[in-house]
């Protein structure tokens, strides 16, 4: 209806005129969109912690894979930030629901997934810390999460956040009456099976035959996606030549006013090539692309991330004390990893 | 004062009028023209009185005058202006006479003057230093049910405190009203939607009465002597609304002169000129709104400044128009031109950024006629209008274009006759008749954006009304019984609604009226359903509207054949007590009440189940005690308490929806206005408001999906924004000239800097309310000259 969207449009844009009547005495002020005021859910980190049977052998590097087989172990947390620091696992309680898979229990409340593009059946995983599950092998269904009518992509959803702070029970209640949620948090991840080429390489030696008309058949992509690495972070002062590297054990100092330009830096095994090989022999290569995000919990001055390169520009102030920077960093297929880093500001 | 002197006269003077020596030395004549200060309206019948001047004294005012000779005046000379302010004198002495002028009301003022042959003007100071015409207006034929109206004089427009002078927005201040959000124009009455209410000029509908943005009314205060605003339980008379009705009668101009007025404020320019053509006369006027040029000014700043572009909203106004009334036989004809045009666009698209900008046209230019004619104790009031309204919508980045255009005929005529001083009857008719057509198209098709499937559509949108009103005059009891039946029709579709009417009412003593009303009202539903919309709005960084926005910028329907007729039904009931303490002094309470039935939904699910039909509940009571127009102080203090709930009755199986509040849902709104006359063309007002804050549907939480953090949205309507209160207050100076009156103002609304919480700034994680957003103070200064 281009009349509601026109009027709404209106109201949106009408903002500036009052706005600018308003000035800066409208009311109180607004924490900025990178502050860090309270306890925050940054997002979801899901990757697998634990090869199974069916998988190749492990990633050469050491990292994680955020593409699971069937099998595999997956393990889903909540990255939760407070003006403190991280908030450690241990402290924190949710309710898990898988949501757009097949029903892995029918005796399940449909979970809270979201309405509209994503299926609601779904099933609820249990109450815990941090969640740990595995797709099914096709050959046992009952072995963990079906993925056959999913394309292989899982949402997780995870509503819960503090223990007893209201508790992911209560959560549940106040969603569900359409309450204030509080300090509830509600926070969506993606667990994907893959890589596809290793699943059809599972499926053909156990003697399965793709159609020829299977989309399945025509691309094979590998190897596994990788959880990016974001503690991979350097800074640079205004006053320095060259950017040092960060490490979230060990504070720095810095001083208010002073020019801080932090920078993700992924390694060269990070950039992950999928290659993609068609059926008819053509061979495509797709470089993972990353989005980077930041917050602090200082009252910053200035924290622009509108910069090039995957960082942010902090001019620290005004207050003084130990703070922290938070970074996630997320590639395009919604594997997220993050870091925290502590920043002593003095005079 | 013309007695005392007169008495004077009388005593000391020879002979009442006596003429001077002419015999013994040259005399000539004197023509004065006596003109009132400011305005040069003429005086009539002043007294003026010529009398020797006072020895050796020169030509010109005498400031201040001698005093008058103990034994009298040699001779005098007394003369009454007629109707255009002229006394004419023959015979005074070359030499000058003394000429003293008597009006009631006016300074008295004295001169000595020389005889000649050009006409002397002189403008007379007012003493009550108010400058606005009284003018006694006549019913135009039987009363129409009224007894819940409220009449707002011009002068209680321009002055009232917190409008601007805006007509409209000068209405919010009445009981029944609600209060607006961000001060802006939109017509709550009585808790229904601004939809569902209309207001007719001249006996016609306009087809808006806001401009964009409801920034202003589509004509200014001065084409008006005053309006009347029915909040429920209007006059058979009108149709197709549901809520309420404002009715204005465009004014004659004035045959004294030619006269005007040039205005500039915050927002607008007006400009006006009227006066008298033939036997009749004229009024011209035209407004232009720049607040796109205060924004331009705005943006073109901000990015010399920070490099960066500015994003305002560009809108921009007008409207004009000219009226001609002309006396004939019997009555009277008027030609009458209404236009008014609006765009709203955003800014350029910044180079090398995707265009998601739009620009919004629509306006309207409408012809009245109309005559008014007495034959034979019947009364005629015949009006034929035909509109012509345009509207498009044009979405930059696709460059898909909607647009729409009107030719409207509209008409009413009533037949009215008093039979007995206790029996009269009216009956007419009024018809609207909308030919719209509507095309669609893709400016520049490309292979994303191809031609729409169907781009272009007509028909014809109609309602034709037949309505008798008659009031009945039972000694104390009065009875205004009405009936109208209104024929609906949307292309192929058609609709019929009988809508009867009563009102009563009952003297109780020379001070006491009690009346009770009863109505049906039906009204065409638009496409613009008002029950789905849920506007609550968030833009970056999560700035949140109550729904009662989703109203203050009427949309453009583009297809109104696209769904099937319906039309909504009302029932409104009130019952109250006026009582007149004084002359000048009224106090009335009134307990009100609407049903309204939605009407059939105009979609339905693939199952064929309607997903909502509801109805609205509305009840309270509106109260006000009024210190009329009169004396130096006029004023009043309102208070409405109002209930007003939307009911499901069918929805969707399992969906259960429980009532709740209405977006229009305003449980108190109290006011309390005063505007006092000072001496030396002073004028102080105030305005003091405190209303319920809207419903709205509050933020409960959010989901932060793949980094991306969406709201989730509680039951809606069942949060309510906080409490509003606020003052607001006015200062006129008046400065009065020969020729020409010079008004200046500053209105300063929200004086103690209020933080009003008419819209929601959500911290961005949505978890707490970080700030409300009203307007801060804001002094308002405008200047004006009247000639």
């Amino acid at each position: 209806m281009p009349g509601r969207s026109l009027t709404r449009r209106s109201v949106a844009l009408a903002l500036p005129i009052w706005g600018a009547i308003c000035g800066a005495g409208c009311g109180p002020e607004i924490p900025f969109t990178w502050q860090v005021v309270d306890v925050l859910d940054l997002g979801m980190n899901v990757q697998v912690t634990e090869l199974g049977p069916l998988s190749d052998p492990p990633d050469p590097d050491g990292r994680a894979f955020q593409e699971a087989m069937p099998l595999d172990q997956i393990r889903a947390s909540v990255m939760v930030a407070n003006t403190e620091g991280p908030v450690p696992v241990e402290d924190l309680s949710f309710a898990w629901f898988a949501c757009n898979g097949p029903a892995c229990d029918s005796s399940l409340d449909t979970p809270p997934c979201p309405e509209g593009g994503v299926e609601s059946d779904g099933c609820a995983l249990g109450t815990a810390a941090q969640m740990t599950f595995q797709f099914a092998d096709s050959d046992d269904p009952e072995q963990g999460l079906q993925t056959l009518m999913s394309g292989g992509r899982i949402l997780v959803r995870a509503i819960g956040g503090l223990t007893d702070d209201p508790g992911p029970q209560a959560c549940l209640e106040r969603l569900e009456s359409g309450a204030d949620l509080g300090r509830c948090m509600i926070v969506d991840g993606v667990a994907q099976q893959g890589s596809l080429g290793e699943l059809l390489d599972l499926y053909e030696s156990r003697g399965g035959v793709l159609p020829e008309d299977a989309l399945v058949e025509v691309q094979r992509q590998m190897p596994r996606n990788r959880v990016p690495l974001a503690a991979q972070v350097w800074v640079r002062r205004e006053t320095a030549e060259s950017a040092t590297p960060l490490l979230p054990s060990e504070p720095i100092g810095a001083r208010v006013g002073e020019v801080l330009d932090f920078e993700w830096r992924p390694e060269e095994a990070d950039l992950e090539e999928v290659t993609v090989i068609a059926s008819d022999g053509t061979t495509l290569s797709n470089v993972d692309l990353f989005t980077d995000t930041w917050w602090t919990t200082q009252r910053a001055t200035e924290f622009d991330d509108t910069g090039p390169g995957r960082g942010v520009r902090w001019v620290v102030g005004p207050d003084t004390g130990t703070f922290t920077l938070y970074t996630v960093i997320r590639d395009d297929s919604d594997a997220t990893d993050w870091a925290a880093f502590t920043v002593e500001v003095s005079r | 004062m013309i007695a005392l002197l007169g008495l004077f006269l009388a005593f000391a003077a020879p002979t009442a009028n006596s003429a001077p020596p002419c015999d013994d030395a040259p005399c000539g004549s004197l023509t004065i023209r006596l003109r009132r200060r400011g305005d040069r309206q003429p005086l009539e019948e002043a007294t003026v009185i010529a009398i020797p001047a006072p020895a050796g004294a020169e030509a010109g005012a005498l400031d201040p005058p001698p005093p008058l000779p103990e034994d009298g005046p040699a001779w005098q000379r007394i003369v009454t202006t007629d109707e255009d302010g002229t006394a004419t004198f023959d015979g005074l002495p070359t030499t000058g006479a003394r000429v003293i002028v008597v009006a009631t009301g006016y300074e008295r003022v004295e001169w000595v003057v020389l005889p000649t042959d050009k006409p002397l003007s002189v403008f007379v100071e007012p003493l009550d230093q108010d400058t606005f015409r009284t003018v006694v207006k006549s019913e135009s034929g039987p009363t129409r049910a009224r007894s819940q109206s409220q009449l707002l004089t011009r002068e209680e427009i321009q002055t009232v405190p917190g409008a601007q002078g805006d007509p409209l927005r000068a209405l919010q201040n009445m009981p029944g009203v609600a209060r607006s959000p961000f001060n802006l124009g939109l017509l709550v009455l009585r808790g229904a939607s601004p939809a569902s209410s209309r207001v007719y000029m001249g006996g016609h509908a306009l087809p808006r009465a806001f401009h964009v943005l409801s920034l202003s009314s589509v004509f200014p205060a001065e084409v008006l002597d005053d309006l009347r605003l029915v909040p429920g339980n209007f006059d058979a008379a009108y149709g197709n609304a549901t809520g309420g009705i404002v009715e204005i009668d465009p004014r004659a101009g004035r045959r004294d002169g030619i006269h005007g007025f040039s205005e500039l404020d915050i927002g607008a320019a007006t400009t006006m000129l009227e006066g008298p053509i033939g036997k009749g006369s004229f009024i011209v006027s035209a407004q232009r709104g720049y607040y796109d040029l205060a924004l331009r000014t705005a943006d073109s700043i901000t990015e010399r400044v920070t490099g960066e572009p500015g994003g305002n909203l560009y809108p921009t106004y007008y409207d004009y128009q000219g009226l001609l009334d002309y006396p004939m036989r019997g009555g009277s004809w008027s030609v009458r031109l209404f236009g008014s045009g609006d765009r709203l666009r955003t800014p350029p698209p910044i180079p090398g950024m995707p265009d998601t900008g739009f620009d919004l046209r629509n306006g309207f230019h409408r012809v009245d006629f109309a005559v008014r004619k007495r034959a034979g104790g019947w009364r005629l009031w015949w009006t034929p209008s035909v509109r012509f309204e345009s509207g498009s919508f044009l979405v930059r980045e696709s460059t898909f274009r909607q647009r729409r255009r009107d030719g409207v005929v509209s008409m009413r005529t009533e037949l009215s006759r008093r039979f007995t001083p206790h029996f009269s009857w009216l009956m007419g008719t009024d018809l609207e008749v909308d030919t719209y057509s509507v095309q669609r198209e893709v400016l520049e098709p490309s292979p994303i954006v191809s031609d729409p499937e169907s781009p272009r559509s007509r028909g014809v949108v109609s309602t034709i009304g037949v309505y008798t009103t008659a009031p009945i005059d039972l000694g104390p009891a009065h009875l205004v019984l009405g009936a109208r039946g209104t024929a609906f029709t949307v292309k192929d579709d058609a609709a019929f609604s009988f809508d009867p009417r009563l009102n009563t009412s009952f003297d109780v003593g020379d001070r006491w009226v009690l009346h009770a009303s009863l109505g049906k009202y039906s009204q065409l539903r638009s496409d613009d359903n008002d029950i789905t919309v849920d506007i609550a709005n968030s833009i970056q960084p999560a700035l949140w509207y109550p729904p009662v926005l989703s109203r203050f910028d009427e949309t453009v329907s583009f297809d109104p054949g696209a769904q099937p007729l319906s039309v909504r039904q009302a029932l409104h009931a009130s019952v109250g007590a006026d009582w007149k303490i004084t002359d000048g002094i009224t106090a009335e309470a009134t307990a009100f009440g609407r049903e309204q039935d939605n009407a059939t939904p105009l979609f339905t699910d693939d199952n064929g189940y309607v997903p909502y039909a509801t109805r609205e509940h509305t009840i309270g009571v509106q109260t006000m005690l009024r210190k009329h127009l009169g004396g130096n102080l006029y004023g009043w203090v309102t208070y409405t308490l109002m209930w007003s709930q939307l009911r499901f009755v069918e929805q969707i199986p399992g969906l259960d929806l429980p009532s709740r509040a209405t977006d229009f849902d305003q449980r108190h709104n109290f006011g309390l206005v005063a505007s006092y006359l000072l001496p030396k063309g002073w004028r102080l007002g105030g305005r003091f408001r405190v209303s319920s804050g809207y419903p709205y549907s509050p933020v409960i939480g959010s989901v932060n999906s793949l980094q991306t953090r969406y709201p989730l949205l509680g039951p809606r309507n069942s949060a309510r924004l906080g409490a509003f209160h606020q003052l607001d207050l006015r200062v006129d100076k008046r400065w009065i000239l020969d020729r020409a009156t010079v008004t200046g103002y500053v209105d300063v609304q929200n004086v103690y800097n209020r933080a009003n919480p008419d819209s929601i700034f959500y911290r961005y994680d949505f978890r707490e309310e970080a700030s409300f957003v009203g307007l801060p103070i804001f002094p308002a200064i405008g200047i004006r000259v009247d000639y």
